[in-house]
């Protein structure tokens, strides 16, 4: 079924283009929602309730790095999938390089930490320390297989890698079907999407996984 | 080698930022809010209580001061949103409090959908029934007349004005804070009215025919309200964390219910009203809080807004 789809959508320049326009809206979203947390302040949003974790140095650091660094793993949505910007090309790697050190260094790290401090206890932060380290490992076999310049598992690990990057929308979005749809008490939600989130988002990967060049 | 220690760079920066501000300016508004009792406290003159006898059933005119609530039917007409031309009566939860006598003259306010009005008049006695004549001056719409026989318990208001009301009937009830006040006393829950939403739900018969229908759906409470009395127990995070909006809305507002304030807002006096122990009776409750009860209140408040702010769209 996946593959009927990604065979029909592939090389349609309409297909193409409203990805990248739906892409392009939910990035901006999720700028507003980092623009929440300009200028710094630690009695906003998210932080309203996570008061206790606030009072932690370290904490307040991961949240911050998280927060102002994650928006640019997004958006290497918008030029790396591009054929025109592959094969060799200087922007291809350099946003990749940038996407790379993004994860590794900054937003995965980050995200680790938060998830360790995780709201809804243990369910959701065993969900979200998951993430993160799935999402940190197959950032780092698609750096390596590039390295290798074994551009099959570079692409997998890659598409993988993002499908999970992806999962800063795919939460949210499942956060507001449940809540519309059921009206659960709101750390219920919660913990729901802590997983739905992004498991997800790694079958559909696994689906497009493959072993031949294309 | 470069890339890290752009990496590093970036986390030191971010770090400076973070770590910065001392743990004085932190979100919570407990000091402010405890600064601001304090400073009340010391402002207010504490009003020499007004002599309430204990009986609720009259003995002598003595006995007509204090705290008389009841329900007023207005005559107000609200158009339904379900039918054309069709109208209802709001109900107001009120209170009706004597202050005291000087002579024949009433002293006394009225409280009526969120409203503390003066109130004042005449007292006569005649055969075994006091009757007042209440007004509240230049305006016509808070006038009334309450009659009540000697060993009865219930004031009967008629000829109300109350921008039109039918007549009704209050009872006394004594006002004193009590911590073990509890909102499972109430037997509804806390319904507004204003916020609806419509569900649509199906049902299949015999036949295998399927029917759907809409239901309206109102903003409420959920059992989560009463497992807590925020006057006696700290709450935790992890208390209120799973909470809807309707029970943090109902537990915080009991702290103030407890303390008889008068809410603005008519709901919550209706909702409150059906507890035994209320009595809105509190212009400003700030001076009376208990620490516990502050904390509380700066607890449920965070999550309160926060789910204002984020239950239902996308972000965070």
């Amino acid at each position: 079924m996946l593959k009927n789809i990604t065979m029909f959508l592939a090389g349609k320049k309409w297909a193409y283009w409203s990805l990248i326009l739906l892409l392009a809206f939910f990035s901006y979203l999720m700028l507003e929602i980092t623009l929440q947390y300009v200028p710094m302040r630690f009695d906003v949003a998210f932080l309203k309730i996570k008061q206790s974790q606030v009072q932690l140095p370290f904490y307040r650091v991961a949240f911050y790095v998280h927060v102002y660094t994650s928006m640019l793993a997004l958006l290497a949505g918008f030029t790396q999938f591009n054929k025109k910007f592959r094969s060799n090309s200087s922007v291809h790697r350099n946003v990749g390089k940038l996407y790379v050190a993004v994860i590794l260094g900054l937003s995965g790290p980050s995200g680790f930490i938060m998830a360790l401090f995780a709201n809804g206890g243990f369910s959701s932060q065993i969900g979200f320390s998951l993430l993160a380290i799935f999402w940190m490992t197959s950032t780092l076999q698609a750096f390596r297989s590039a390295k290798n310049k074994d551009f099959i598992q570079h692409r997998n690990w890659m598409i993988l890698s993002y499908a999970l990057t992806l999962s800063a929308v795919t939460l949210r979005l499942w956060k507001m079907g449940i809540v519309w749809a059921f009206q659960p008490p709101p750390m219920d939600a919660y913990r729901i999407v802590a997983w739905l989130g992004w498991v997800p988002n790694l079958l559909v990967a696994f689906l497009l996984w493959k072993k031949k060049p294309f | 080698m470069k890339t890290l220690i752009i990496v590093l760079v970036v986390v030191a920066g971010i770090s400076a930022f973070a770590l910065y501000p001392s743990p004085e300016v932190m979100p919570s508004k407990l000091n402010e809010m405890q600064a601001f009792r304090d400073s009340v406290s010391k402002v207010i003159e504490p009003e020499l209580p007004s002599e309430v006898t204990k009986n609720l059933v009259i003995y002598s005119q003595e006995d007509l001061i204090g705290d008389w609530v009841g329900w007023v039917e207005s005559l107000d007409s609200i158009k339904t949103e379900y039918m054309e031309d069709e109208y209802y009566h709001p109900w107001y939860f009120t209170n009706l409090h004597i202050d005291k006598f000087n002579d024949d003259k009433v002293v006394g306010y009225l409280v009526v959908n969120g409203l503390k009005k003066e109130i004042g008049g005449t007292v006569k006695y005649n055969e075994g029934v006091y009757s007042m004549n209440l007004n509240t001056p230049g305006d016509l719409r808070y006038s009334c007349s309450a009659t009540i026989s000697e060993m009865d318990s219930v004031l009967s208001i008629i000829n109300v004005h109350l921008s039109g009301a039918n007549d009704f009937e209050m009872e006394k009830r004594l006002f004193a804070y009590d911590p073990e006040s509890s909102v499972n006393d109430i037997d509804w829950p806390f319904i507004d009215d204003s916020n609806k939403k419509i569900i649509r739900d199906f049902y299949v018969d015999e036949n295998g025919d399927t029917t759907v229908y809409e239901l309206d759906s109102y903003f409420t409470n959920t059992d989560a309200a009463y497992k807590y009395n925020t006057s006696k127990e700290l709450l935790t995070e992890s208390d209120v964390e799973n909470m809807k909006k309707g029970d943090i809305l109902v537990l915080r507002n009991s702290i103030f219910a407890r303390h008889g304030y008068i809410f603005k807002d008519q709901k919550f006096m209706n909702y409150f009203g059906y507890a035994p122990w209320y009595v809105p009776c509190q212009t400003e409750v700030a001076h009376e809080l208990t620490d516990l009860e502050l904390k509380n209140i700066d607890l449920l408040l965070r999550y309160e807004e926060h789910a204002e702010e984020y239950y239902d769209v996308f972000g965070r």
